[in-house]
Parts: C-alpha cells; structure tokens; sequence
C-alpha cells in the first residue's frame, strides 16, 4: 500500500511553508482527508479511495494559487512516490 | 473592461490571478529562506571546526609558551622569560576569543548546560574589580567599587556569569574609556541583585544602541577603539543573564558622554 497518509502530510507541510496556516484550512476541506495532529503534521487518507483524496488536495491548492502550486505538490511527493509503480500513483503526481 | 461591465466571473479571474501571482512570490521567498538555512547550518558547521581546530594549536602553544616561562626546560634570561610571558599572555587572548565565539555558536543552538549553585556575587564582583584594577591603572583610569550594604547571593553558573557577564562588563567599560573613572556598584532591590557599572569612555549612539547585545554587534565606531572585539561579547552576556531570569541593559546619553551598564539578577 502506497504511503498516501505520508504523501497528503507532506504536500500540505510543503505548502505551509509557502502560504502558512492557510495550507491546513484548504486541505480540512478536502473530502476523505481527516488532520489527526496539526503540529505533528499526522493526517488520515480515506482507504476506499486513497488516490482520489490525493488528487483532490492537490486540486484544492491548484484552484487556488494556481499552476505552480500543483508543481510543489509533486515536488513535496516526489521522494514518496519514487519506486511506486504507475498505477499506484495519483494522476495528479504524475509529472 | 469597463469596471461597471464586470461580472462576478470576471472579478473571480482577477483574484485568481492574484492570487497565483502572490503564491509564486511566496514559493520564492520559501526557497531562498530554505537556501539560506542551509546556508547558515555550513556555514556554523564550519565555523564551530575551525574555532576547534584553531583551539587546539593555542591551547599547545600555551602550554609550550607556560612551560618555557616557569622555566620546566632550564633556567632562561629575563629577556626571554618576559618574552615568553608576553606571548602566553597573547596566546590566552586568543584562546579567550576561540571561546568566546564557540560559546556564542552553542547557546544559538541551544546547546549550553547550566549549572545551578549558590554564591556571593558581591564577593565574586570585588575579586573581579581587584583584578582589573592593574588594567584600568595602565590606562590611567580610576576604578572605583561601591559594594552593597546587602549580602548579594545569587543562584546560577557561577563561572558563566562571572566570567562572561560580570567581568566582561566590567572589562569593556575600562576599554572603551580613553579618560576618567569607571564606577561598579552593587546593590540589592525588590529581590534583585544589580551591579551598575558606569564609566566616562566613549558612549553609545542611539545606532549602536540597537544592537548592542546581538551577535557581532559592534559598535560603529568601537572597532576603532577596540580592535579585538569580536562582537560576541554583549551577545553571550545576555544570552546568560536571560537564562537566569535576568536583565542587562545599557543607557547612553550618546557618543562621548559615558555609558552605564545595568545587570539584573534575581537574589536567591
């Protein structure tokens, strides 16, 4: 199983450091992602639909801010995703 | 576009736009502060190897310079006995120094230990006053202690606050005063300890005031007066009187008016 709860943690931890407090507001709208510790950065990835989660963090922040906020997503995640094949991958991740 | 002819859609786009714009500023400023902490992690990694390394050849050269002086090889002329103590007097300047931006790397990282012992401060500030006194009287100056009518005991490192704090205060006000006196007085007030030193040297502008106690805070002009300053001083003096729960501070009236310096420490 992919680490989806690590992938969602780090792309809003990444976003923190650029938009601050506002990373953890977006991604509390996100449908199937639940924060379980803000200061430790632990959050819950929905099991029926992990990817789908993903993609839907990565959406929320595009909506946003746009085109280059979605190359920090896949940048945050890139160390997690490295080995996972394709298919394991959120479209959203895929370079 | 006629602003009165937007629609909402409109002004949505524009604040999108916006938005994306402030966003990319932001990632840039959040890469360059993550390039500059690394920056500054190398470059405090470097500086804490070579203050070790450059430690170790002072510390032998001290010992080689004691060694020669006390005369452990075989008796030596006069002339080289004081050339020899000459040099181990530089020698520990330096290694002084060494210490001294060693000390200030490791209380920025958190890293000092405190010991927690009671002693007379009043005491300590007299021992200390009597060992300046041969400086101040080469330089002309008169050093004058007034001791507290109450006993002075204070909790804390002993050796740290005596020897970075108290005499380092002491110490900068004979530097930094061409003529004149510097005064020490000690007192006790609501539960606090405090020493005033006060002196007639070259003052501090209301510039120099502002980061007098920050790492490498010279003074403008104090680098002049003082070329071995190494800025580091006043910084690890706070960082220890803070740790204490106490307060240090300086007054002015400006360049050439003299300078009082105030140490705070609570009384056990």
């Amino acid at each position: 199983m992919p680490p989806f709860n690590s992938i969602a943690s780090s792309i809003i931890k990444e976003q923190e450091l650029i938009i601050g407090p506002m990373a953890w507001a977006e991604a509390q709208k996100v449908n199937g992602l639940s924060i379980v510790n803000r200061g430790t950065g632990e959050v819950n990835v929905e099991s029926a639909d992990p990817k789908g989660v993903i993609d839907r963090l990565v959406a929320q922040y595009e909506r946003l801010f746009g085109r280059a906020s979605h190359e920090v997503c896949i940048e945050a995640a890139a160390s997690l995703i490295k080995g996972l094949s394709p298919a394991e991958v959120p479209a959203s991740l895929l370079a | 576009m006629d602003d009165a002819a937007k629609t909402s859609t409109d002004y949505e786009a524009e604040l999108k736009a916006a938005n994306e714009v402030v966003y990319k500023h932001s990632l840039e400023l959040a890469r360059l502060t993550k390039e500059l902490e690394a920056a500054n992690a190398a470059q405090e990694s470097l500086l804490h190897f070579i203050s070790h390394e450059v430690k170790g050849y002072l510390a032998k050269s001290e010992a080689g310079f004691a060694a020669i002086a006390e005369g452990d090889f075989d008796p030596i002329t006069p002339d080289l006995k004081g050339m020899a103590n000459m040099a181990l007097t530089e020698v520990r300047k330096g290694v002084n120094t060494v210490m001294d931006i060693l000390d200030a790397a490791n209380m920025k990282k958190g890293t000092v230990a405190y010991k927690k012992e009671t002693f007379d401060l009043g005491k300590a500030v007299e021992t200390i006053v009597g060992e300046l006194t041969p400086d101040a009287r080469a330089r002309s100056l008169t050093l004058d202690f007034h001791p507290s009518v109450d006993a002075l005991v204070v909790s804390g490192d002993q050796d740290k606050i005596l020897r970075h704090v108290i005499r380092n205060v002491i110490d900068n006000s004979i530097k930094y005063t061409e003529k004149g006196s510097v005064t020490v007085s000690l007192s006790k007030e609501n539960g606090v300890a405090q020493m005033i030193v006060q002196d007639t040297g070259i003052g501090i502008t209301p510039e120099d005031m502002s980061h007098l106690f920050t790492e490498g805070g010279h003074g403008k002009d104090s680098i002049k007066v003082n070329v071995h300053s190494t800025g580091y001083g006043l910084y690890i003096a706070k960082q220890i009187v803070d740790a204490h729960g106490g307060r240090i501070f300086a007054e002015s009236e400006g360049a050439g008016k003299g300078s009082r310096f105030i140490v705070q420490l609570p009384a056990a």
